[in-house]
């Protein structure tokens, strides 16, 4: 269908708020690109640029290879569900479908054909003649994509669409909304601020904070790979433990904590001495657990927090003054204050510049 | 026999503090709500001059509305302000309001500016405006006549002096009604014009089949208001016109008053009184049934 | 909105029992009668009546007298009436106009003078009997003692009668009509007259109409009131020709059918101005340099044969019947009635005491040599009427009024219509009771 291309984007407000500073990204054709970042870090305010419900300071935004800037909003083809939903009150679920399609002038059988297609995928067809107001939070959700369906646009925008909902109903249109998206083979940018929305749905994913985009991937790849800090404590649930120190002969010396480096960083360390060291808490295996590992280190910590999880466990240490975490297996015998002996993985290390927080 | 605890005692104590605090509420009440209620009810049966005695004559007085030829002539003048003004009020005050919604430079100033003759008293307005109509020195005939334009007879033409008071009256009271239609403004999620745009609606088709819809409540409040405040007209034609030319713009307010204070019939005055009140309640009844649209349900 | 109606009526009696509240308190104080006066609301008749009572007071140690001027209202006959209403009337109120008295006397609010053993010898003294006589009401009682009066007359702008070549003042319909098209004139070549020969009040309310219809009907009519017997008395030829004559000064456009802003008389948009002796004052203060004018009686239809009358606008005082000292009242209405008040009263007031032989008493001759103006309308003073003595006047003016508005300012209805359906209109209003 189509193919969204931002180039060397701006946007700074009235007020001086830098909301997107050079983002130049591109969404393929068919593609489910999310955006991910925390709330405040600009990504809304992009997926309004692509809208035209903002205007740019700066940089060019095509779709299609057409330069859309001065296009209005209702000329650039664009469908977008909004977190609040905002249907229109005063109409039927059909009125707010067909609403668009009458303001172009269609048909009414076209109308009707259309609207009732898009009740059927979302399955709100006994709802038609209802007014918002009837409905619950995950039916006016649906009606809310089911308006922007009708319209059979070139892109889908979804911003936050399902932050309003409880957790099990968000789980369940997270399901439907990918669905969707592979029914209708349209090209979607879905903004979150929920990793785990951004993990599970996306084709790839934008990491943006503070307007910038920080890093586009397919979602392993982010998890696996982080191109920094930021990414690095984003992406992920628990968060990735990290340790200050520096590089001495090969060996990470942090203030408690030392590891002597794998291989692979070998050559790459010359050059920077002060690093950060990052570890997936998953990466951190408890010694009686026996793990098969080539490289390893270990460290004997002290647990100060045992959270049980049913299938895991998650296990806050300290060495010292430094604190981190693990997870391991239920099995796993210890109590609070007890000491315990973990295994780094040291194929799973991540390594940061500390200045830049750039990967290393 | 049950004993008391000190927390009851308390309770009762609180209670009566309750009555006291509620106190000058029914005294208001009852001094200036219901016993001139009351008494003018007693008074549609009887004929009376204030001074004389009350001379019960049943349902004479409302035998005399029937044939009274200048009641019905004040209702349908009074129709025919609130048919000028109700309208007129409406669409200037949701003008104004949308104006003074945008984000434009003195907006706070404006807002008080519209706000203004709705607190300035009746009377002064009025003479204010009765200068503005003079048809020989008036500002507005000079800036006509100015214009090469004749005079216009604004309250001595018994076409335009109801036009020229619903106008004026307008003026004054717009302000409440902007501020009304503000608060319902700002009551529509922005997100609505958002999606509005993207489905292709221009700014007016924006204002009409968003805003306007999902303000109902508030249109059907204004219109409510605005006809029992206009069914209320009297101290523009008293001022102004006594309600002249030709008793065209004798509001039936302004007959009541003439007929219980100029002519001492407090009996037939309160019995149109009580006619008036029908006609408004009926009035308004109609209204809500053809404004009001279930927006939420 | 009844509600608002029966709260104004609340207000009216509440005004009543709280305002002039003191007044009930009043009586007796220390031995010594107390009085209450009430003098009319304008600034030059309360200082009358501040000086009255001062020297009453000071030479009445037993009777202290108290003034409270009138509230400021719309009109005395409101606040009067309230009072009545309320019971708290004052002993003495000033400043009555006769056409109200009716009512007040219907309600027995006042108390009737002529039975004081002295009335007659007293008035007879100062006012002429006839005038006395026309206050009589119908259950053959007096209750209003005649005070002031103000011959209604026309002030006319010398000036622009000269420049008009009009060489006196007009003294018939026609002589007017034929100086109102001469007066009548558009200045700035617009298109539209811009200077007229008078400027009537338009308003149609029942007021108005003493000061064109009814004051013309008397002129016309050489001294007929509206009411004779309790009965209409004006539906004949000459309240036709009244209504005819401002029938065509309105149709002719002598008469603007506009609204003025301020006085149109002074700022020499209108030449005539129909008004009483009160007028002089304002016009000595208010008037342009190089302003003049004279007075003159008003026209008469061409064919009138009598003699010369008009509207008299008198002002009565009265006693009300919650005095508790009608004899103390009553000596303080004859010391208010007084040569030196009198003279006071002209003096401060600029208006007319009801007095026999004014111009020929020496004691004001020096005042009306000082105002030539007033000593021409104190000449007419004896020849003017008042007003009927019925409590439906108002109404039989207001029927009036609109019949006057339709026909005369309109011109939608032909003028002996227009007088035929007031008269039985206000046969309707006067069968009534």
């Amino acid at each position: 269908m189509a193919h969204v291309l931002l180039k060397n984007v701006y946007k700074i407000f009235d007020n001086q708020v830098v909301a997107a500073k050079d983002v130049t990204l591109e969404v393929k054709d068919r593609e489910f690109m999310v955006w991910v970042g925390p709330s405040g870090c600009g990504k809304s305010t992009i997926l309004r640029l692509i809208a035209g419900l903002e205007s740019l300071s700066r940089g060019e935004i095509y779709i299609d290879n057409v330069l859309i800037n001065h296009i209005p909003p209702k000329d650039r083809d664009i469908a977008m569900v909004f977190q609040n939903y905002a249907l229109y009150p005063h109409m039927t679920v059909y009125q707010n479908l067909a609403f668009a399609l009458k303001l172009r002038k269609r048909s009414k059988t076209e109308i009707d054909r259309r609207v009732r297609e898009a009740a059927d995928i979302l399955g709100i067809g006994d709802l038609l003649h209802r007014k918002p107001k009837a409905l619950s939070g995950g039916e006016r959700q649906r009606v809310a994509v089911g308006r922007a369906i009708v319209r059979q646009p070139k892109v889908f925008l979804f911003d936050e669409p399902l932050s309003n909902l409880d957790a099990k109903l968000r789980v369940q249109m997270r399901a439907e909304i990918s669905k969707l998206h592979s029914r209708l083979e349209a090209t979607m940018i879905y903004v979150t601020h929920d990793q785990v929305e951004a993990m599970t749905m996306g084709e790839r994913i934008a990491v943006i904070q503070d307007g910038i985009v920080q890093q586009i991937e397919i979602p392993l790849n982010l998890y696996n790979s982080p191109a920094n800090l930021f990414v690095a404590g984003f992406i992920g649930s628990p968060p990735m433990n990290v340790f200050q120190g520096s590089i001495e002969n090969n060996t990470f010396v942090g203030k408690d904590i030392r590891v002597s480096m794998p291989q692979t960083f070998q050559g790459k360390l010359e050059r920077t001495t002060e690093v950060v060291l990052g570890i997936r808490p998953e990466d951190i295996h408890d010694i009686s657990a026996e793990p098969r590992l080539s490289e390893r280190s270990i460290v004997r910590a002290t647990a100060e927090v045992i959270e049980l999880m049913g299938n895991e466990i998650f296990l806050y240490l300290r060495k010292g003054d430094t604190p981190f975490m693990t997870r391991v297996s239920p099995q796993t015998q210890i109590s609070m204050g007890e000491t315990i002996d973990v295994i780094f993985d040291l194929s799973k290390l991540h390594l940061f510049d500390r200045e830049t927080g750039n990967r290393i | 026999m049950e004993q008391r605890t000190p927390i009851q005692t308390e309770k009762e104590k609180g209670d009566r503090a309750g009555y006291l605090f509620v106190l000058p509420y029914i005294i208001f009440f009852l001094v200036f709500t219901a016993y001139p209620l009351i008494f003018s009810f007693i008074l549609v049966f009887h004929r009376w001059n204030i001074v004389g005695p009350m001379q019960w004559i049943g349902l004479g007085n409302f035998a005399t509305l029937l044939h009274d030829p200048l009641f019905w002539k004040s209702l349908w003048n009074t129709a025919r302000f609130l048919i000028i003004h109700i309208p007129l009020q409406i669409a200037v005050a949701l003008v104004l309001a949308e104006i003074l919604n945008q984000h434009i430079r003195f907006r706070g100033f404006f807002r008080a500016a519209f706000f203004l003759p709705v607190v300035i008293s009746g009377v002064v307005v009025t003479i204010l405006w009765q200068q503005l109509y003079s048809t020989d020195t008036g500002l507005i005939n000079l800036s006509l006549s100015k214009l090469g334009l004749s005079r216009v007879p604004w309250l001595t033409s018994t076409t335009l002096a109801m036009p020229s008071i619903a106008i004026m009256a307008t003026w004054k009271n717009v302000g409440f009604y902007v501020v009304l239609f503000l608060a319902g403004l700002q009551s529509v999620p922005r997100n609505l014009y958002e999606v509005a745009e993207l489905d292709g609606a221009s700014k007016i088709q924006q204002f009409l089949k968003i805003t306007i819809p999902v303000i109902n409540p508030v249109v059907v409040l204004v219109v409510i208001l605005s006809t029992i405040n206009g069914f209320s007209l009297f101290i523009e034609p008293y001022v102004m016109t006594s309600g002249g030319p030709l008793n065209s713009t004798l509001s039936t307010f302004l007959y009541i008053y003439k007929e219980a204070f100029s002519f001492y019939k407090m009996g037939y005055a309160a019995s149109m009184g009580f006619v008036l009140a029908a006609v408004i309640l009926s009035v308004v009844l109609v209204q809500r049934k053809i404004v009001e649209t279930d927006t939420y349900t | 909105m009844f509600k608002k109606l029966s709260l104004v009526l609340l207000a009216l009696t509440g005004c009543a029992i709280i305002i002039f509240g003191c007044s009930s308190k009043t009586g007796e104080k220390d031995g010594k009668v107390e009085l209450v006066y009430w003098p009319s609301s304008n600034q030059q008749e309360i200082d009358l009546a501040e000086e009255v009572v001062k020297r009453w007071n000071e030479s009445h140690p037993d009777v202290r007298l108290i003034m409270q001027p009138l509230p400021e209202s719309r009109s005395g006959e409101e606040v009067l009436l309230a009072a009545i209403a309320g019971g708290t009337t004052p002993d003495v109120c000033s400043n009555i106009w006769p056409g109200v008295t009716g009512q007040f006397v219907e309600a027995g609010a006042l108390v009737a003078v002529d039975q004081f053993e002295d009335f007659e010898t007293f008035m007879e003294d100062r006012t002429p009997r006839e005038l006395i006589e026309s206050f009589r009401s119908p259950d053959g009682h007096i209750y209003q003692v005649p005070w002031k009066g103000n011959p209604i007359m026309m002030q006319y702008n010398t000036k622009l009668f000269r420049d008009a070549h009009i060489g006196s003042p007009p003294q018939t319909y026609s002589e007017f009509m034929s100086a109102a098209a001469k007066l009548t004139t558009d200045l700035d070549g617009d298109g539209q007259y811009d200077r007229w020969v008078a400027d009537p009040n338009m308003r149609a309310e029942w007021r108005e109409r003493l000061f064109d219809f009814y004051v013309f009907y008397i002129v016309a009519s050489g001294g007929h009131t509206l009411l004779k017997d309790g009965q209409v008395d004006f539906d004949n030829r000459e309240a036709v020709r009244v209504f005819q004559f401002w029938a065509e000064g309105y149709q002719k456009g002598y008469f603007p059918r506009v609204s003025f802003t301020g006085d149109a008389f002074l700022q020499g948009k209108v030449a005539v101005h129909i008004t009483g002796p009160w007028n002089i004052a304002h016009t000595e203060k208010n008037k342009p340099e190089g302003f003049e004018y004279d007075i003159a009686p008003l026209p008469v239809p061409d064919e009138y044969q009598g003699s010369q009358v008009t509207y008299g606008d008198y002002k009565n005082i009265a006693i009300f019947g919650t005095t508790k000292y009608p004899q103390q009242a009553w000596e303080f209405v004859k010391f208010m009635l007084g040569t030196d008040n009198d003279l006071r009263l002209l003096e401060i007031c600029d208006q007319l005491p009801l007095r026999k032989a004014l111009l020929s008493d020496t004691t004001f001759q020096d005042y009306f040599r000082r105002n030539p103006m007033m000593e021409k309308f104190a000449a007419l003073l004896p020849h003017t009427v008042g007003v009927d003595n019925s409590p439906y006047l108002q109404e039989v003016f207001e029927a009036i009024s609109q019949e006057y508005e339709a026909c005369c300012i309109y011109g939608r209805k032909d003028p002996q219509q227009a007088v035929r359906d007031a008269a039985i209109r206000s046969e309707k209003i006067l069968r009534r009771k």
